[in-house]
């Protein structure tokens, strides 16, 4: 993955570079919105990452001058502004997620990849049936089989397990989650998430069966067939 | 009773009355009070012209009366002399007389309707007669004169007179008129204020002013130190919430850095994921402080739309259904149906549907952390006229009433062991993100009808105020 940070603030700027570095991804880092207008028009970036306040032209000019010169790059807008309606206003500029500083890296990362991913051909999953390893999810009827055993999922538990399935080997965070499937955005700060997943757990890893659903620690959950 | 104490309307109703009152009055002793005017002022006319007469005829006789009356007949005064003779009459005249008499003016009691001479007033004509009995001393004979005022001399005076009684009445109206106006102007502004003081308190907006037009004098004093007072306000909140962001800022930056750092370390040592996660959980709370701080002073300010409540609730019992389940406790939500309340669609409310799951997040995490296993816990939605209201009881065992008033203060908890996690924070931001919506939160304790608390009770108010929508 090739990121552009826009960032005026040294420090942050670094801390992103850095990690995405250590996690083997490449960064560049621009100072502001007319620099990283600049560096996004020349290079082909797989995400932009800006911050929301900026001198001279600040975030929500430099995603609308880019979207309007024709540039989709999926931008993710990192602000420390947390009113519920700068997120509305960010994503209604033309950004495609919004997290509020400090944010955790590994929420960073998470929602990046899930980012970079939506790009190539930014077509929707339409795909009938979702499969990872002996589980399946099929879209049109609304199944779930593990080893072609029927589970009795709920609405919700559906939805999570879709999400999943279409960001097989991907972090998902709780933040990720609770807008996904509950279309509202905020860091809970409790449980509440644990307990679905923990729900869903128990319906697709069945006793005797390869653990599909994993936990990562400090960060969320992955769907993914480990040896 | 209630209107007598609204100074406005008692002063104006007492006042109206007592002009009522004085008017009337005029009206009903108008009669009277001519009739008073007419003896103080034609009475002693007549009179005078009478005693000039019997004066005349002690000194000179009847030939020179006759004369005199003669010459004297004009407009003012009408003269009547002629002998008597009805002999009872005469009979009754000569038993008053003595060698002193001059005249016989009163009226001998024994006789008195026979002895009508007296001065008197005619009703019908407001005209003066004095009528007095001579003796004619030569010719052994008594004469009767009268002596009238003509009626038309003093129309004019007297209508003067009516003119001023009305002018009087009208006086008074215009006074009561006057000070209706007055008292409407003085309310205006008065309502002014109190439309201004509301604007203040419901959209905490301090740019509000009231208007002083060319207003002078202590009012026009009154509503600019009431200006000033609000100007001198919105500075200070100006000034406090620059410094809270000042505060954010100096610290939330080094803070932020260090929690970076310390993520980065992370990778390679991993025991140090426990500090990081708690100065997340630091920094969590310093952002949320700053967040309430932020909501009371207008400085977060959502939009507000239509938000249907029993959608919201729905989303609610959807996430935290499992989260009761796995405790052991029970989550009932009965949403409103529209037959059971009055208004259309009355489970929309003005609100902002993502300030409002974070509220009923927290309060939903509260009811999770503090009802013990087996507890139920209800959530309702009731409508009445413009208000729709959201009912949160428990089984938590309520609170003891003293400490209800301080469960919103911020860092405030009710358990002062503080075992159970959470930043005590959560019902300070439900109350300042409420208030920023238009709403309330009020808190109480759940009792039986014996009087046992069992639980606590949290009401959120909503006002379907459709002009705050943003």
């Amino acid at each position: 993955m090739k990121a552009l940070i826009v960032e005026d603030n040294s420090d942050q700027a670094q801390f992103i570079y850095q990690s995405f570095q250590a996690e083997g991804h490449q960064a560049d880092i621009a100072e502001d919105g007319k620099e990283g207008l600049l560096c996004a028009l020349q290079t082909s970036y797989d995400l932009i990452i800006t911050d929301r306040m900026m001198p001279r032209m600040d975030g929500l000019q430099f995603i609308k001058a880019l979207r309007a010169s024709g540039n989709q790059t999926p931008v993710m807008i990192v602000s420390a502004l947390d009113s519920v309606d700068e997120r509305v206003k960010g994503l209604r500029s033309g950004g495609d997620d919004y997290l509020i500083k400090p944010f955790a890296f590994s929420e960073l990362l998470a929602r990046a990849e899930i980012l970079c991913r939506r790009q190539p051909d930014s077509g929707p999953d339409e795909e009938p049936v979702l499969q990872l390893a002996d589980l399946r999810l099929e879209l049109l009827t609304r199944r779930a089989l593990r080893d072609e055993q029927v589970i009795q999922l709920n609405n919700r538990e559906f939805q999570i397990l879709e999400y999943f399935l279409q960001n097989p080997g991907r972090v998902i965070t709780r933040t990720m989650l609770l807008e996904r499937v509950w279309n509202h955005h905020f860091d809970p700060q409790t449980n509440v998430i644990d307990v679905h997943i923990s729900r869903l757990r128990k319906k697709i890893d069945l006793p005797g069966y390869t653990p599909l659903l994993h936990t990562v620690r400090g960060a969320g959950y992955m769907l993914e067939q480990r040896p | 009773m209630s209107w007598i104490r609204d100074p406005f309307r008692s002063t104006l109703i007492i006042y109206s009355t007592l002009v009522v009152v004085a008017i009337s009055m005029l009206l009903l002793t108008r009669e009277t009070l001519n009739i008073w005017y007419l003896e103080e002022t034609a009475l002693p006319l007549v009179e005078e012209e009478a005693a000039t007469l019997e004066e005349i005829w002690q000194d000179e006789g009847l030939p020179e009366v006759r004369r005199w009356i003669k010459d004297n007949e004009n407009d003012v005064f009408q003269y009547q002399l002629q002998p008597v003779s009805d002999p009872l009459l005469i009979k009754a005249l000569d038993a008053e007389f003595t060698t002193d008499t001059q005249s016989i003016e009163l009226i001998p009691e024994s006789d008195e309707a026979l002895l009508d001479d007296e001065t008197h007033l005619d009703d019908e004509t407001n005209v003066f007669t004095v009528e007095l009995y001579l003796p004619d001393l030569k010719t052994e004979r008594w004469y009767f004169l009268a002596v009238t005022l003509n009626s038309d001399v003093f129309a004019g005076p007297l209508r003067l007179f009516n003119l001023l009684l009305l002018a009087i009445a009208l006086v008074l109206l215009a006074g009561l008129l006057l000070s209706y106006l007055m008292l409407r102007k003085v309310r205006r502004h008065l309502n002014d204020i109190n439309h201004t003081a509301q604007t203040i308190s419901k959209h905490r907006d301090l740019s509000a002013r009231i208007q002083q037009g060319n207003l002078s004098g202590p009012l026009a004093d009154t509503l600019a130190q009431i200006n000033d007072m609000i100007a001198e306000l919105e500075q200070s909140v100006l000034k406090s919430r620059q410094q809270a962001d000042n505060i954010a800022h100096d610290l939330r930056t080094p803070l932020t850095n260090v929690q970076q750092k310390l993520q980065q370390l992370d990778l390679e040592q991993p025991e140090l994921c426990e500090i990081e996660q708690q100065l997340s959980r630091l920094l969590h709370t310093f952002n949320l402080l700053l967040r309430i701080n932020r909501l009371e002073t207008n400085g977060e300010n959502p939009p507000l739309e239509a938000v249907n409540l029993n959608e919201l609730l729905a989303d609610i019992e959807d996430l935290y259904l499992p989260v009761f389940e796995d405790q052991d406790k029970h989550l009932m939500v009965l949403p409103l149906l529209a037959e059971d309340a009055t208004g259309d669609q009355p489970y929309r409310v003005s609100a902002n549907r993502d300030l409002l799951f974070q509220v009923l997040c927290n309060l939903m995490d509260n009811a999770s952390k503090y009802n013990p296993p087996g507890a139920t816990i209800t959530v309702t939605l009731s409508s009445s006229g413009a208000n729709t209201e959201l009912i949160i009881s428990d089984e938590s065992g309520g609170v003891p009433p003293e400490l209800l008033d301080n469960l919103c203060d911020r860092f405030f908890r009710a358990d002062n062991s503080r075992q159970a996690a959470g930043n005590g924070l959560g019902l300070s931001f439900v109350k300042a993100a409420m208030q920023q919506m238009n709403g309330s939160l009020t808190l109480s304790n759940q009792t039986t009808p014996n009087g046992v608390v069992t639980g606590l009770k949290v009401n959120l108010l909503f006002t379907s105020d459709q002009s705050s929508y943003k």
